[in-house]
């Protein structure tokens, strides 16, 4: 290869890694088909006491979801105790936040699983789950995506999805999303200055 | 044909489980020969109920001077451990198997949360802090390494 060639390959290799990369942290920030600053579609759900919830219920706080399933053995489980240590780290303000994990296994999950699960982390954070049209609409809402997957070689299965952090508004507008990187004290400052902006929406 | 090139294929591997088994007996014999694989910080999550998944977290350290490979991991808490790695791909999280993974001389690796993990499937009884369960990784030259992985919180982080 020519040296012209080399330079135009090695050009081209970092415009797409660019291009690439700007397209994945939008499409972390923005899910499909969910725009920042527009409400969020109306939910239904039934929290981790079996009380119904919706969309209205979490009004006035910042509401952080998560989308996962309790038999998650590595990212669900590194990710609610990402949302214990955001809490912690919170302290007196921490009731300014809502973080809510909602299940994509309702079969599975029920309200008192999920609140067993959730008291290993946290007892703040809320667990969600509810029918699975109700999941649906939900996920949808975020443009989150789970798919059940058979475990090969066991009568179980386990489930691809999708792994970012969603804020929601005080007034109920998407905030963005956040996906949990390896530096978390970065990710809580990140956090904490975006759940201020999203308790006072109107200023944005 | 097949045969004479089957039988050198076995009669290899043969030699080869042989030399493995010289090589492991003799750094057993010889307390104080560095062995080339250290396996360190073994721990598992604990899990939830009659939850059957969970995974475990290590670190591996080639101090030898060639290549090794874990080809296989297992234990006897559960019916079948893999080799995992959580990929994200667009922002959504899978679960890959990994058929064997590397280390280079003089490499370290960790398997931590949310990445490379070890994938326990079909636990026999649940798993609770305090606990520990032995861990058996099954290396292409150092051969079988066996650790107890300390059973540690659902919410640890490390
Ligand atoms: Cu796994």
């Amino acid at each position: 290869m020519s040296r012209t060639a080399k330079t135009f390959a090695a050009v081209l290799i970092v415009a797409v890694a660019v291009v690439a990369g700007v397209f994945l942290r939008h499409a972390v920030e923005e899910p499909l088909g969910v725009s920042v600053a527009t409400a969020v579609k109306p939910f239904t759900l039934i929290d981790h006491n079996g009380r119904p919830v919706t969309d209205a219920t979490f009004r006035g706080r910042a509401l952080l979801l998560f989308f996962g399933f309790i038999r998650c053995p590595d990212v669900c489980p590194t990710s609610m105790s990402f949302a214990a240590d955001l809490l912690n780290a919170l302290g007196d303000s921490a009731g300014t936040l809502q973080i809510a994990f909602v299940t994509v296994d309702p079969e599975r999950d029920t309200p008192e699983a999920l609140r067993d699960y959730l008291a290993n982390f946290d007892s703040r954070i809320a667990g969600l789950t509810g029918t699975p049209e109700q999941i649906a609409a939900v996920t949808k809402a975020f443009g989150v995506y789970y798919a059940k997957r058979a475990l090969e070689g066991l009568d179980d299965y386990t489930m691809d999805h999708s792994t970012a952090f969603y804020l929601v508004s005080t007034n109920g507008q998407f905030h963005r999303a956040f996906a949990l990187n390896d530096d978390s004290d970065e990710m809580i400052d990140e956090l904490r200055a975006a759940i201020s902006a999203a308790s006072s929406p109107q200023k944005e | 044909m097949s045969g004479p090139i089957l039988f050198s294929a076995v009669s290899f591997r043969a030699i080869w489980a042989v030399t493995c088994l010289m090589l492991n007996g003799g750094a057993a014999l010889a307390a104080d020969a560095p062995r080339a694989i250290v396996v360190t910080q073994a721990w598992v999550r604990a899990s939830l109920g009659q939850t059957p998944t969970t995974a475990a977290y290590l670190k591996i350290e080639n101090r030898g001077a060639a290549e090794d490979r874990i080809l296989s991991v297992a234990t006897p808490a559960a019916a079948a451990a893999q080799l995992h790695e959580s990929v994200s791909t667009d922002g959504i999280m899978r679960m890959q198997a990994v058929k064997s993974l590397g280390i280079n001389p003089g490499q370290s690796l960790e398997l931590a949360p949310g990445g490379l993990h070890i994938m326990i499937m079909g636990l026999k009884s649940p798993l609770k802090a305090g606990q520990t369960i032995p861990i058996k990784l099954r290396l292409e030259r150092a051969g079988e390494i066996e650790v107890e992985a300390e059973v540690r919180g659902l919410g640890a982080a490390k």
